[in-house]
């Protein structure tokens, strides 16, 4: 990939994305810029649109791409397979996890890292190196390891999965995560894990969309910007304060300015 | 109907070409067997296409072809199975090869018989009468005949009461020759009371083969006698040459406090039809019957199985897990009858498919016929493809398609092959399904 990886070009760049779902219009002009180092929020009432963002990036193909462009290091995002998104540096923490009985979570695990390591030109770890490393971030996030011998995500409570997502995403290492309301249905405890396990990884070759409907994950993770998506577009945009007043005065005011601009 | 006139009239010159190298063996218990059975054959007939039994194999694809019998190719090369310690068995082209017999088998502590000396045996052959003239589907009954018609080179085993044999017997089975051929294989199992014993039958390709392509049909069979307390665990491996055409008759008849488990993998063969039938004559019986498998190209699968359940406080399971990909087809036909004596009856049944293909084909007939009314009994059949949700995630992590599917495929077909406790047997059935993941 060549791509003139200076600080001027943006991690990911999408210009007046529309996006639709069985022909249904979701995304409808949206544009956002992220850049290494930050830590973009998107907050927005039920419908507007915040998933399809997450699960078009990653490249789930229910969703139709009717105009608009992504850059993602400079290369058109919309050209890579999902598994090459991936390798690429995209990670999904998905909003509902599925369930894959039959697979083992440690095979999974295993076969997700070395796939990346090879893309990277790395060698691959063997079974001890391996053990060491998963054991390692799983401590660091503090999950059970007995969940390594389930099978993947079978059976997990809803706070066992969200932490498998994010176990993935430290072991991962990816450029650019995208967290699909990783806070929905966490008691305060697991929030601060999501929360910790994230800012474990956060540094400045590497950026966050952080995608929530309520602002108390962004107390734990402080966002450099917050965004408001509204009826498919960028509707506001500010810093960590936004969120909060979109914590104390919900979201009417917002729909209410954008049915006054729309 | 003409076609079947002219099959049986084929087979009566193969039968009295057979008779008639007989030689001095001609007034033997052994050839009034055969002769009778030939008799029976006759008389059943073999099921045509509106025989509801027989609908998704066709009958005559399986035995039109003008088959003689194949002569013994007494070199037989098998790979082992890795790791996997057992007391090893060859048949070739329906005979035991005696001098291929396993030495440890002779101080294992239980009696291999020659098929004549089991029938001249009045004990073992009340047993295998016993066994073999239980009701099964009148369907089937034709290629159980023909088996016996034409056997020579049977064998049978007893493990006496109580015993409890150390290693399994690996029963390798193959078929050979240069034109159309068939051949039967057959054996008897009697394991008495309180015994506890574990087969693994493989159908093979014979790297010594005399021809890799030539037509070849194997009807085989096997009756076990499962007494009182005791335990049989058969496994059943095949992985045959793609010309070949299997129907495959495996026929328990459990006492009480028994347990029998069945497992049955097939990936090879042309034509595969299996049938298990299981015979429950007295209460606190467990059944437990599984199988998982794998058809490609236009490789077609059949399992029909028939559970009976004639008495009380018996208990049945059936998991059979199938993929079926390219133009291949496949079928499950289960029954499980519950008579009216049988109360309390658990007895469930699950068939479940997963279909790759436009063009494959996948037939499920789940049933249960209950005339008991203090039973628990469910059944049931998916067919589907492959959950997209699923194959995105795995994706979504940086696999690769086809990576992410075998993980699928495998994961699909783990819940039977996670249950087999010989761990090299599962290694090996894995790698050679290539699901090892």
């Amino acid at each position: 990939m060549e791509t003139e990886n200076n600080n001027m070009t943006p991690l990911l760049e999408i210009k007046d994305l529309h996006v639709s779902v069985n022909g249904e219009p979701i995304l409808k002009g949206l544009s956002l810029t992220v850049s290494k180092g930050e830590v973009h929020a998107i907050m927005g009432p039920n419908g507007s649109g915040k998933s399809t963002l997450a699960n078009v990036l990653a490249g789930r193909e229910e969703y139709e791409v009717d105009s608009g462009s992504i850059l993602y290091n400079g290369q058109d995002l919309l050209e890579l397979d999902v598994n090459e998104r991936a390798l690429e540096g995209i990670f999904l923490a998905f909003q509902y996890p599925v369930e894959i009985p039959g697979v083992s979570n440690s095979n999974f695990l295993k076969s997700i890292i070395n796939a990346r390591r090879v893309h990277q030109g790395l060698p691959e770890l063997n079974a001890l190196e391996m053990l060491k490393y998963i054991q390692g971030k799983m401590e660091s996030i503090e999950m059970d390891k007995n969940l390594l011998k389930r099978s993947l995500n079978d059976g997990f409570s809803g706070g066992e999965k969200k932490r498998n997502e994010i176990l993935q995403m430290s072991l991962l290492e990816p450029s650019l995560s995208i967290l699909d309301e990783t806070d929905s249905g966490l008691d305060i405890d697991a929030l601060r894990i999501v929360a910790d396990g994230v800012n474990q990884l956060k540094s400045e070759d590497r950026a966050f969309i952080v995608v929530t409907h309520y602002q108390r994950l962004l107390n734990h993770i402080i966002p450099d910007y917050v965004h408001v998506l509204s009826d498919g577009k960028i509707v506001a945009s500010g810093d960590k304060h936004l969120a909060e007043k979109l914590e104390a005065e919900g979201y009417d005011w917002i729909r209410e300015t954008n049915s006054m601009t729309a | 109907m003409a076609d079947q006139e002219k099959i049986l009239d084929h087979l009566s010159e193969v039968f009295h070409a057979f008779e008639s190298g007989l030689n001095g063996k001609a007034q033997s218990t052994l050839h009034h067997f055969q002769k009778e059975s030939f008799a029976s054959l006759k008389q059943y007939q073999f099921p045509d296409r509106k025989h509801e039994d027989w609908k998704y194999t066709i009958v005559q694809n399986i035995i039109a072809p003008p088959y003689t019998l194949a002569d013994v190719n007494p070199r037989v090369e098998i790979e082992d199975i890795p790791g996997l310690d057992t007391y090893k068995l060859v048949v070739s082209n329906g005979q035991l090869l005696w001098d291929h017999i396993d030495p440890a088998l002779k101080d294992a502590g239980i009696r291999l018989m020659r098929f004549d000396n089991m029938l001249d045996d009045e004990s073992m052959r009340k047993d295998f009468n016993r066994v073999i003239k239980a009701e099964r589907p009148s369907s089937n009954q034709a290629f159980a005949y023909l088996n016996f018609a034409f056997q020579s080179g049977a064998f049978a085993i007893d493990i006496p009461s109580g015993f409890i044999l150390d290693k399994p017997i690996e029963i390798r089975i193959v078929h050979d020759g240069t034109d159309t051929t068939f051949s039967h294989p057959l054996y008897f199992i009697r394991a008495q009371k309180s015994s506890e014993v574990t087969i693994i039958e493989r159908f093979e390709k014979n790297n010594s083969a005399l021809s890799a392509d030539h037509q070849g049909l194997i009807n085989a069979s096997a009756y076990l006698s499962v007494d009182k307390n005791a335990s049989v665990t058969h496994y059943r491996w095949q992985n045959l040459p793609a010309t070949y055409r299997l129907v495959n008759i495996l026929a328990a008849q459990q006492e009480r406090d028994s347990r029998f488990t069945s497992y049955a993998f097939d990936i090879g063969g042309q034509s595969v039809r299996n049938n298990i039938h299981v015979e429950l004559e007295d209460s606190n019986t467990y059944s437990s019957l599984q199988a998982a498998y794998m058809a490609k190209n236009k490789q077609s699968i059949d399992h029909q199985t028939r559970i009976n359940h004639k008495v009380p406080h018996c208990e049945s399971h059936e998991l059979y897990k199938g993929i079926i990909d390219d133009q291949a087809s496949g079928a499950f036909n289960g029954k499980v009858l519950v008579h009216p004596d049988a109360q309390k009856t658990n007895a469930f049944q699950q068939n479940d498919s997963l279909v790759l293909s436009p063009h494959a084909r996948m037939n499920s007939k789940p049933q249960l016929e209950i005339f008991a009314d203090d039973v628990k009994c469910s059944h049931g059949a998916t067919i589907g493809q492959l959950d997209q949700k699923s194959l995105f995630y795995l994706m979504s992590r940086g696999l690769q398609k086809e990576a992410a599917k075998h993980m699928l495929t495998a994961a699909f077909l783990a819940e039977v092959l996670d249950t087999v406790t010989i761990e090299p047997l599962s290694e090996y059935i894995r790698t050679k399904m290539s699901i090892d993941v």
